[in-house]
């Protein structure tokens, strides 16, 4: 039996279980004395060690078992313990500590769970492409999110590390804005780290219909799809999954932005495939008609929509009215909904809308000419405990009368864009009693009648809880403009005084 | 109460709730029954290091269990006793980080990491150097290519 630390906790342990008749019984006794008188000469031993280390000004406290005192001049800190420590810190404040010492470079580069989320959209100075290639080799299977968006030299050689290395545990991808890497590239890609996968990015790629097919055989566990921009998708890029075999996917937010192949009846076939989705974004799909509503109304778990720039005008004989009706009495969990330029969403829409969605936080109906301020009226009304954003700029039928009820109904509203509305003056801001209003954020650019004083008078208002204020082409002269600056630094303004 | 011997050997008399903040205490403790009798040999620890780890301990003690969390980088000391306590010269900070690896206590542990990357944080390689004592034995050449390869890191 050596002498040990551990050897004479087993001694103490069997001296209480060992009957003191037992033949063993002084064995163990004498082998704790043993222990002890040896523990006392160490201890004198390491005592005069560290005298003699303090009497040199400097600490230590390394290897103090061993009876052979290694004298360094600091104590290192163990790689576990490093390791702790890194954790804590930005690539930024790890690339300085690689730099440091071969010591802590070693145990950056080897620690892969260091390299779990990566970064490197709008990267600009890229080492070659192997930059890829020692990020793979450094997280391996440990990599969770790599976004390598808006790097438009990465090509399909680039990304093969990520193959060779396994990163199969990777959940969100995003490789937006690349039109290098080719469907190809992006199919061979999913088949070994699509398994894991929740969210992939493919804004503005080479996706076509086969990559989408791809995609669904490969990431069962997908939630988020963002292929707006994908000029090569067609009308029918969903059918040959929904041919496949007629099972449902557990998608939730799926993202069409700017595509015109996009039409009615691809949405029709996601309602088949993706009942679950809370997400969908249709932004500028011009192709997209009334009718879609319908096929909409089968999300019933829907969270947030976006119809911005479609074409809800078209057919003319259908009322937009009854649309909404059955669409909001269907998604009645809509939280987040956007209808940009919808010259025929009247107040009666408004109406539906607020009347079954009690959910809504965020609104953005600009550039609306038919809202008026009946609309703001029902909004603020119906939403008074849940509305935090809302934008209504450039709609003029709005005046001070309708702002008024959402300044002084809203509890939670945070955020209001009411820039280029020409009838809103000074008379809002005067005039609203709400304390209780907890703005953010304030756009009331080209409002051409307030003043600066409207705006010191509103600042004073909600300097508690208001960041950033945007008050460009306003009726407010420099020297207003300057005093403003003054009494307000803890502000953020953007206010240009002249149009270019 | 508990008897705790430091490497210098001063003893030290704790009671069970605090010795148990310690995992390898707690370990020893339900191990070995007489330890009222016998004291525990801290080896690793010096007497004015446990004097700090039992001030911890001692003021941590009733803190409710935290469970794990999986959060984003962030360092930030919260608790204004604990950015106090820390408030040591280098050399002390490092013995009781090592002192709360060895007897196994992770809050003194974490804090003492957070500390650490507290001082790392926003320095250049040069004063990190110079902070840490630390010789750069990498080459020129060696250098470069670590500054090429992870470029990117700086942006982020």
């Amino acid at each position: 039996m050596n002498n040990k630390k551990s050897s004479y906790q087993i001694c103490i342990i069997a001296l209480k279980k060992v009957p003191s008749s037992d033949k063993y019984y002084n064995l163990f006794k004498k082998q704790i004395d043993e222990y002890k008188s040896k523990r006392k000469s160490e201890n004198v031993l390491f005592k005069n060690n560290t005298k003699r280390i303090k009497s040199n000004g400097v600490n230590s406290l390394n290897s103090t078992n061993s009876t052979n005192v290694i004298i360094k001049t600091r104590p290192i800190l163990p790689y576990e313990v490093l390791a702790k420590v890194y954790r804590q810190l930005s690539y930024k404040d790890l690339y300085n500590c690689m730099i440091t010492c071969k010591r802590w470079y070693e145990c950056i580069i080897n620690n892969k769970s260091l390299w779990r989320d990566i970064c490197l959209s709008n990267c600009r100075h890229f080492y070659t492409l192997n930059t890829i290639q020692l990020i793979a080799k450094r997280s391996q299977n440990m990599l969770r999110t790599l976004d390598l968006s808006n790097c438009p030299e990465i090509s399909d050689n680039a990304l093969r590390p990520l193959l060779l290395y396994r990163c199969n545990g990777i959940e969100t991808f995003r490789l937006s804005f690349n039109t290098r890497v080719t469907y190809n590239g992006i199919i061979k890609l999913l088949k070994i780290i699509g398994l894991n996968l929740t969210s992939l990015s493919l804004q503005k790629t080479q996706v076509n219909d086969r990559v989408i097919e791809h995609i669904f055989m490969n990431c069962p566990k997908l939630e988020y799809l963002d292929l707006s921009d994908c000029i090569n998708i067609s009308s029918d890029c969903f059918m040959s999954v929904y041919n496949r075999n007629k099972k449902i996917y557990p998608m939730k937010g799926l993202r069409f932005q700017n595509l015109s192949t996009i039409i009615n009846k691809t949405i029709g076939t996601c309602t088949e495939l993706f009942p679950l989705l809370e997400i969908l974004d249709l932004n500028n799909c011009g192709n997209i008609t009334k009718s879609v509503l319908l096929a909409v109304g089968s999300f019933t778990e829907l969270k947030e929509l976006n119809l911005s720039g479609t074409s809800m005008n078209i057919p003319v004989h259908i009322s937009l009215e009854d649309h909404f009706l059955y669409l909001f009495e269907k998604c009645q969990k809509i939280e987040n909904i956007s209808f940009i330029r919808f010259p025929i969403l009247t107040d009666v829409c408004i109406d539906i809308m607020c009347g079954f969605c009690s959910n809504l936080r965020k609104i953005n109906i600009s550039h609306s000419v038919n809202i008026t301020d009946r609309s703001l009226d029902l909004l603020s009304n119906a939403l008074k405990y849940t509305l935090s954003s809302i934008n209504i700029s450039s709609c003029p039928q709005i005046t001070n009368e309708g702002l008024l009820f959402v300044f002084n109904r809203c509890e939670k509203l945070e955020e209001i864009d009411i820039s280029n509305n020409s009838n809103i003056t000074d008379y809002l801001f005067r005039l609203y009693d709400n304390p209780k209003l907890p703005i953010i954020n304030i756009n009331v650019s080209n409002c051409e009648s307030i003043t600066g004083n409207g705006i010191i008078l509103f600042i004073e208002k909600v300097l508690d809880t208001l960041n950033f204020i945007r008050i460009d082409y306003c009726r407010i002269s420099n020297s207003t403009l300057n005093f403003i600056y003054r009494r307000f630094p803890n502000i953020k303004f953007s206010a240009k005084l002249e149009k270019l | 109460m508990v008897k705790l011997t430091s490497s210098d050997g001063q003893e030290f008399t704790i009671s069970k709730e605090v010795a148990y903040q310690s995992v390898l205490l707690k370990n020893m403790i339900e191990d070995v029954l007489d330890s009222e009798e016998n004291p525990i040999p801290l080896p690793n620890v010096s007497g004015p290091i446990l004097v700090k780890v039992i001030e911890y301990a001692t003021h941590h003690k009733d803190d409710p269990v935290k469970p794990p969390v999986e959060g984003p980088r962030t360092s930030e000391i919260v608790d204004e006793w604990d950015k106090e306590f820390m408030n040591i010269d280098q050399g002390s900070l490092y013995e009781l980080i090592l002192a709360a690896n060895y007897l196994d206590i992770k809050d003194l542990l974490d804090l003492g990491c957070k500390t650490v990357a507290n001082m790392i944080k926003g320095k250049k390689v040069e004063e990190l150097r110079k902070l840490f004592n630390i010789q750069n034995d990498f080459t020129p050449e060696e250098e470069e290519q670590i500054k090429k390869e992870n470029a990117w890191c700086e942006e982020h």
